[in-house]
């Protein structure tokens, strides 16, 4: 007895007294749920926008960028495993309250308040107060997510959510069950309900050799964003780089990455970008209707940029995005 | 005078190795989660004290399972 089921996520752990979830970090103690982690980021850093990568959010600007301890899912290529996959108490942290997130996130002079690194949702009720206060003050609240999340209290989240970069790691059941140990439909509703709820979304999806690279993955990938979330939501192919538990595999090719690319540019998708290669052309953005360099970029930097506010300086056109 | 022989003391060790790991998962109190995880309430009890903050956490309700 005196169980309790947590439904933040779709995994709905029940956990008895003293249990943990599969999460690691909200636990019950006495029949009541607890987070460990609140207040306590173990990565803080001011960032560049475009590391989470948003690049249609205040291009050039910088990101408060804050994380704890703890993921709901289980990838086979975590780059943050570190964090991701451990105990709060077996992460260094530093005890720092919402309040003190706004204001050095403002004395760093940053736009946006970036939850990241890890996994925003299970450090929800840090995420949520956190972003409030942001949001009084004038500041954006950005999530860097794999959106495996309950509808609920995604919705609240929400409305005190500006922008997203969501991971959709596959195009199947199967995927995220061998990847991830998770499951793909709550992440498809979650992108789909942030978009009707006008949270500026950006897909990311990390394009990793023999598991998700072949032509078939990438149309699924293409066209289901082409359908739920329209031609100007932004895509990012990301290079795989190995990690964690995928040290067997090579990087990923860059001709895998130009194909990606080259399919969904040819299925309609106005904003497809490369990650994890700095120099390749795919890292710039062209306005849809002229057709000229909007922004160019290498890596996190801007080296120019020809649409102020958004606006392409060429032919006037209003790229789709958060600009101001 | 009893007289042990190697086999005898292979024998008791394995036994006393056996019974020393049963006590120790009894008492450690290791919980095995529905999703695979595993965790203690020995560990939880040791990170309140530790002092990290126990925050209420939004969205749970209680079962009966």
């Amino acid at each position: 007895m005196n169980k309790v089921e947590c439904t933040l996520c779709p995994r709905h752990c029940k956990l008895a007294e003293g249990q943990r979830g599969d999460c690691r970090v909200r636990t019950n103690v006495g029949g009541k749920l607890f987070s460990l982690v609140y207040g306590k980021p173990c990565a803080v850093n001011t960032d560049p926008i475009e590391k989470k990568p948003l690049y249609h959010l205040l291009p050039g600007s910088s990101a408060f960028s804050i994380a704890t301890a703890g993921c709901n899912l289980h990838c086979l290529y975590c780059q943050n495993w570190e964090i991701s996959q451990s105990q709060p108490e077996n992460a260094r942290s530093t005890p720092m309250s919402p309040e003190e997130v706004v204001s050095k996130a403002l004395a760093n002079r940053c736009r946006t308040i970036a939850y990241t690194y890890s996994e925003p949702i299970v450090f929800y009720e840090y995420t949520y107060d956190t972003s409030k206060l942001a949001k009084d003050k004038g500041l954006l609240n950005a999530l860097v997510t794999a959106g495996y999340i309950e509808q609920e209290p995604l919705k609240q989240l929400c409305a005190v959510t500006d922008a997203a970069s969501v991971t959709i790691k596959g195009m199947t059941e199967d995927f995220y069950q061998k990847m991830s140990k998770g499951t793909l439909k709550p992440v498809l509703d979650c992108v789909t309900t942030m978009k009707k709820m006008g949270v500026w979304v950006e897909i990311i999806n990390l394009v990793i050799p023999t598991w998700n690279d072949s032509d078939e993955d990438i149309l699924a990938l293409v066209r289901w964003i082409k359908n739920y979330c329209g031609v100007d939501t932004p895509l990012h192919f990301s290079r795989f780089w190995p990690m964690y538990q995928l040290t067997n595999l090579p990087p990923t090719p860059e001709s895998t990455l130009n194909r990606a690319w080259d399919i969904a540019k040819k299925e309609g998708l106005r904003f497809v970008y490369m990650g994890n290669l700095p120099t390749h052309h795919g890292n710039n953005t062209l306005c849809p209707s002229c057709g000229k360099l909007a922004i160019e970029r290498r890596g996190y930097e801007i080296l120019q940029d020809h649409a102020p506010n958004g606006k392409c300086k060429y032919c006037n056109f209003q790229l789709a995005g958060v600009w101001k | 005078m009893i007289t042990l022989k190697t086999q005898d003391i292979v024998f008791l060790s394995i036994i006393t190795i056996s019974l020393l790991t049963m006590f120790a998962l009894s008492t450690n109190n290791v919980i095995i989660t529905q999703k695979g995880g595993s965790i203690t309430a020995e560990l939880t009890a040791r990170l309140t004290a530790s002092g990290l903050p126990l925050h209420p956490a939004q969205y749970w309700e209680r079962t009966n399972e």
